[in-house]
């Protein structure tokens, strides 16, 4: 087990080393290294991370430390960002992510993401969720498609919201039962990694309870990586929690240890609302 | 640690708690030393008094649990402050007890004063009373303990424990010694053996107090550790 600080007996409570270990010992994705400019900008610096099989691991920090512009470089969602630049070393069970022949479409099927704002597409329930599994042909027939999209809204909570109006718009939805769409649709290609953008910033808490829920339940199928600003939320969900902070990861360890005592300074600072 | 939350409001309800600790804790002191007091007089109105005076200590151990409860619920406390809050209200339960205690020994002295002590029941109550200075002294190195985080303060109190274990073993072989030169004292000894029990119990509340300094500062749990092992925890770095 790697330490992340330089020295294993005493902690820097203030140096921008990584506190605590970032790695896992069962890691789905290795990211080493990592770096993410916007134009001159470095938003996030030389981190290391192991994204651990089945785990659910959440990134918490202030606005602009990073945790988005980390995550996105997970499924290359920064390739569609004009000026945005990626370097460092991201491995999915060995195979680089960022390798010239890696097909980004597959990629993002295999690292599926659910934004902070429900974004249906503008089709009926169904062919909300059938339109992966029929892109990337994961079944022939139309019985097939119907088979993943029952399993996969029911793996999100939604199948029993929504048998009867398969056929209604997706936008028909309200907020959280959208959110939980997202989730179907994302998990409906076989997705081996999920990720999670402040899915409940929009959502009422019911419907917040509901996908956290939804993530405990997904947690043994699949990694997941929740964005939050919420750090009740990071608390209830994962079992790590990592800390960014203006693009440096501060401190990652067990999500119990984080927020009753955590290490580093900064972490400390933000998690009891002293920070800034 | 209190301090420098963005939202201030909220450095002012963890200042409320621990000057409620504060609080809790002098009119605690007050109390053992005002029992201790009728005690030495043989004064039954000043005991009487400091017993009702207990409700005193019962109202702020309530207004503390509401305090906290509150800010639980307003401000879902984590890190240092969840352990401050989490400490308050351990400090204080100790604190409340401190004064069912102290009880006990103002009730020794209304049994010196219905008629019913012997003639020789100063000579009785003496290890008590040299006790009751002992642990007034631990209770107020734990209080400064958790005022000031002071965990050499804290392993102190922790410390004088030990002591006082072995100061109450030998205050029995004392009181047997009195039934063995006069059985007719039994009474006054088995009355004086429960406060100085009392009196021990506090110095182990005392002892409490420190231990949950150290969590406080240290994030670890020691109130099942030995002397020793606090001490190297306290030695560690964080």
């Amino acid at each position: 087990m790697n330490q992340g600080s330089a020295d294993k007996t005493r902690v820097d409570r203030t140096a921008r080393k990584t506190v605590g270990d970032f790695t896992h010992p069962d890691p789905r994705i290795t990211c080493r290294n990592v770096s993410v400019h916007y134009g001159d900008k470095c938003a996030v610096r030389n981190v290391d991370l192991d994204i651990g099989r089945n785990e659910v691991i959440a990134l918490i920090g202030p606005s602009g430390c990073g945790k988005s512009s980390f995550l996105r470089c997970l499924n290359r969602m920064n390739d569609t960002i004009e000026g945005c630049r990626v370097s460092g070393e991201f491995r999915m069970d060995g195979n680089d992510l960022y390798d010239p022949d890696m097909d980004v479409v597959l990629l993002r099927a295999q690292v599926g993401i659910v934004f902070q704002k429900p974004n249906p597409f503008p089709k009926s329930i169904f062919d909300n969720v059938a339109y992966g599994p029929r892109i990337h042909g994961l079944a022939q027939t139309r019985a097939g498609v119907e088979e993943i999209v029952e399993t996969s809204l029911k793996r999100a909570g939604l199948w029993e919201e929504v048998k009867d109006y398969l056929n209604d718009p997706g936008t028909s939805l309200s907020g959280g039962q959208q959110q939980r769409l997202c989730v179907a649709r994302a998990i409906a290609v076989n997705p081996e990694v999920v990720l999670m953008d402040e899915p409940c910033s929009a959502l009422d808490p019911i419907a917040t309870a509901r996908i956290e829920e939804l993530i405990d339940e997904l947690s043994e199928l699949y990694s997941i990586v929740i964005v939050t600003h919420s750090m009740q939320q990071a608390a209830r969900v994962s079992e790590r929690t990592a800390y960014f902070h203006l693009g440096d990861l501060i401190e990652v360890g067990a999500t119990d240890e984080v927020f009753t005592k955590p290490q580093h300074k900064l972490t400390e600072d933000y998690i009891t609302g002293r920070f800034g | 640690m209190s301090g420098d939350h963005t939202v201030k409001s909220y450095d002012q309800e963890l200042q409320h708690l621990n000057d409620l600790v504060l609080r809790i804790g002098n009119l605690a002191r007050d109390q053992l030393q005002r029992a201790v007091d009728a005690l030495k007089a043989r004064d039954p109105d000043a005991a009487r008094d400091m017993i009702a005076r207990d409700a005193l200590v019962n109202d702020l151990d309530i207004e503390v649990d509401d305090h906290i409860v509150h800010v639980i619920g307003k401000r879902q406390p984590m890190g240092p402050d969840l352990r401050e809050i989490l400490t308050v209200g351990k400090v204080v339960t100790d604190l409340e007890r401190v004064g069912d205690e102290a009880r006990k020994v103002a009730m020794l002295c209304l049994h010196f004063c219905d008629g019913a002590g012997s003639s020789s029941s100063e000579l009785i109550v003496r290890d008590l009373i040299d006790m009751a200075d002992s642990v007034d002294g631990m209770l107020d190195k734990a209080i400064r303990a958790f005022a000031g985080r002071d965990l050499k303060l804290a392993v102190e109190c922790i410390r004088l424990n030990v002591d006082l274990d072995s100061e109450f073993r030998s205050g029995l072989e004392q009181l047997a010694a009195f039934i063995r030169e006069d059985p007719h004292v039994v009474g006054d000894v088995v009355e004086t053996v429960l406060g100085l029990r009392a009196i021990t119990r506090i110095g182990g509340h005392a002892k409490n107090i420190g231990g949950y300094v150290v969590f406080l500062v240290k994030g670890k749990d020691v109130r099942h550790e030995d002397l020793e092992a606090v001490a190297a925890e306290v030695e560690s770095p964080d």
